[in-house]
Formats: structure tokens, sequence, C-alpha cells
């Protein structure tokens, strides 16, 4: 995971968030730069992520082979 | 000398000796004259073609629908009743052979299709980028390996629990029932449970036609996706669970995106601002340029506006000029405007010096 706290689902909303404000009338050319540049970050953590983390999986201790040991 | 037993006692004996002879037996059989008394217990009679042997359970063992005529495997103890009947106590039973295993599987997919419990309405949509899911398989089959490592490959940082149990047999449905109370009884729920099996034999996979197993399917608070056996493969499992996967794999693929396709997606998107702040830009320059045009042309209409304006001041003064007026045939009279008066006639031409002879004013 990049420095971010964000998952990688929040990551992808709020890069979609940007660019849903570029294609919006709140769009203001003053604004571009400093949004385009968090968007690039966002795509590269983004990119990062995807590329870097393993899925964390977990055997269930817990026995399910009989109704005591539940 | 022949023992000698009391009734009772020989009973006792008697089931003593089959208890230890034949603790648990499997028996294949056809059903015949079956029967459910008082809502609780079942009777019938299992037989081939020249034998036949009573059976009983209790209702809640019967886990598939059963009728006359079909087919069966028990799995049973045998035992001599007080009343001195040999009668099997049957643990489990399951249809044998391709006829009888299509037959339950009608009746109770009729059954429980009546109740609502495959209804489209019931279908629950999974989360498009899952942060937890639960496994409920086997870890040593070959279905979950493919499960793992389709997972794997599409996409990472998941929380993945997985609950060991067997996935073929008499226990299985069982097992996973309780896997599924489990993992429905979480503090921290997981946002799918996916139930894995690879492929197998209509019998290998008759454990996910389960009437309880079904039921705990369609009754889980956690969405269920199921990926069992092949893409012709379907149980009432698939049939209850809220998204049913052609296979294990398929099931990996539908439960989380392809990392791969996410990023093409995220590079995409924000190629697709820079266009957006140029175009913005060419139309601010466009709209500049317009207005430069615009104010440039009021210059110059102004200027040409002057232009003309002097234009016409000259032509008016030029027609006020005096000599203008004497190239005309007037003349310009002045001096002294009495008899005998010096006076200039001034023409365009010439000056003309003369002399008042008579001098008159004029009367209106």
């Amino acid at each position: 995971m990049s420095k971010s706290d964000k998952t990688i689902q929040e990551k992808i909303e709020q890069l979609d968030k940007l660019v849903a404000w570029f294609e919006s009338d709140d769009f203001q050319l003053e604004q571009a730069s400093a949004k385009l540049k968090d968007a690039a970050k966002l795509a590269t953590e983004i990119e990062y992520d995807l590329e870097s983390v393993a899925n964390d999986i977990q055997v269930v201790k817990k026995s399910f082979q009989s109704e005591s040991d539940v | 000398m022949p023992p000698k037993f009391t009734v009772s006692d020989f009973i006792a004996v008697t089931n003593q000796t089959l208890e230890y002879a034949f603790p648990v037996v499997e028996i294949e059989g056809e059903v015949a004259s079956f029967k459910v008394n008082q809502g609780k217990f079942v009777f019938f009679d299992l037989k081939d073609e020249s034998s036949s042997v009573s059976c009983f359970m209790m209702l809640f063992q019967l886990r598939v629908p059963i009728e006359d005529g079909m087919k069966v495997v028990i799995t049973a103890s045998p035992k001599l009743t007080k009343w001195g009947k040999f009668s099997l106590t049957v643990r489990a039973i399951r249809p044998s052979g391709e006829g009888s295993i299509k037959k339950s599987f009608e009746l109770l997919k009729a059954k429980l299709d009546q109740e609502g419990l495959f209804a489209s309405e019931r279908k629950r949509s999974l989360p498009a980028i899952p942060k937890h899911i639960a496994i409920i398989s086997s870890p040593q089959a070959a279905g979950y390996a493919d499960f793992i490592k389709i997972l794997s490959d599409r996409w990472g940082g998941l929380r993945v629990d997985v609950a060991a149990v067997a996935v073929q047999g008499a226990d299985a449905p069982d097992q996973i029932i309780r896997a599924l109370s489990y993992f429905n009884t979480q503090e921290e729920l997981p946002e799918i449970i996916v139930i894995i099996r690879g492929g197998g034999s209509a019998d290998d996979l008759a454990a996910f036609n389960d009437e309880q197993l079904v039921r705990a399917i369609a009754a889980s608070r956690v969405p269920t996706v199921t990926g069992i056996g092949h893409e012709t493969d379907t149980s009432l499992s698939d049939l209850a669970a809220d998204v049913r996967a052609a296979t294990p794999s398929n099931a990996a693929q539908i439960i989380v995106p392809d990392r791969r396709d996410v990023i093409r997606s995220s590079r995409l998107k924000l190629q697709s601002l820079a266009p957006k702040v140029f175009g913005t830009l060419d139309y601010l320059r466009q709209q500049l340029e317009g207005r430069i045009e615009k104010a440039a042309e009021r210059v110059e209409q102004k200027f040409d506006w002057q232009r003309q304006y002097l234009l016409q001041t000259r032509r008016l003064l030029a027609e006020l000029d005096p000599q203008r007026v004497l190239e005309r045939g007037y003349a310009l009279v002045r001096g002294q405007l009495k008899v005998g008066g010096l006076i200039d006639i001034v023409m365009a031409q010439a000056i003309i010096k003369a002399r008042i002879e008579k001098y008159e004013a004029k009367h209106e």
C-alpha cells in the first residue's frame, strides 16, 4: 500500500470525482492545474497499490467437522 | 448346552452382536412403502429383486426428497426392536443412480422454487470492489487452487478468510452449513461468502443439492457466490446463491476486477483530463481573439466615421471659401460706399478699382 491510508477503492472513487469535476460546471482553469496534479498522483498510487499489494489469505482455525465444535 | 435368555436379554444380546458386527452399514436398494408419521417419523422398506428390509429414520435427518421407486443408498445401523422386528435405523439417505438423483433434484427444486428461494428479487448485488471475503471450500481441492490463483492474479489487498470443509460426501452439507453460520455471526462480517468446489461426478456434487444447505445459503445475511463444478453443472445451491459462477475461476473473475483493467482505466481517465484543460485554454484564446478583433473593428469604425466627418467638414469649409464664391461669378465690393468713393471690385480673376457715381440705398 502507498503512504495514504485510503483503500484502492477510495482512491478510485476520488479519481472519478476529480475526473467528474473536470467535466462539471464547477471546472475553473485556475484550479485545473492543482486538480490535474492530484489526479496524476492518485493514478500513480492506484497503479502502485495494485501492482504491489498481495491478498491476505488466512485459513480459519475453527473446525467445522462436528456440531460440538460450533 | 445352548444359551438360555429372557426375551429382553436375547434382544439385547442380538443388538450387541449386530452393533459389534455392523456398527454402520451402507445399503443400496429401492424405496417402497415410504411414509411419514406424526410429522416426525419416517418409515419405508428398502428392497431389491428378491429381498426387503424395514427402515426407520427421523424426519429431520431426511435431507433430500425421497419417494417410492427411487434407488437410494442408506447409512444405517441394524437393530432388533423390542417387538422382535428387525429394522434399519437410518442416519443418512441419498439418491443413487442417475434417475433417482435427477428425480430427487427435481422434487426438491420444485419445492424450494415454490417457496421463493430461487426468486430473482431475492438476489443481492455484490460490492464492486470488496475488501473482505470469506471462502468455504477444501483448501486441498483443485477448484480452490484455481480460485485463489485467479483471485490473486486479478486483485490485491483483500482480506480472505477460508473455512476448510469437506466439499463432497455425507458430511459436506453440515460442514458447509456450519461454516456459513460461522461467517454470518462474525463481528466483522465479510462482504461476500463464496462456496468453491471443482468439477466432479453428479454423486460428488450431490452435497450441494442438500435441502438444509440450500436453505442456509438462501438465509445467509452475507451475499453468497457459488463456483461449483463445471459450467454445465447447476446445483440447487447455485440457484439459491445471490450469484452463480460457472466455475471456481469464474467466481474469482466475478468477485474482483482485473487490476490491469483498473490501471488501464486510471491512465485513460488521467489522459482525458489534459485535453479538457487545453480545450478550455483554446476556447478562452478564441474568445479573447474574438474580442480583440471586435475591439479593433470598433476602433476602425470610429476612425472611418471621424474620417468621413472630417471630409464633410472640409467640403463644407471649402464651400464657404470666398474664393469659391467668386469663382461662381460673384464679386466682392469693398471701399467707401458713397458717391465719388473709391472701391475695389474683387473678382475671381481680377480686382477692379472703380469710383462710385451713384449710390442708392435699397428699400425693402
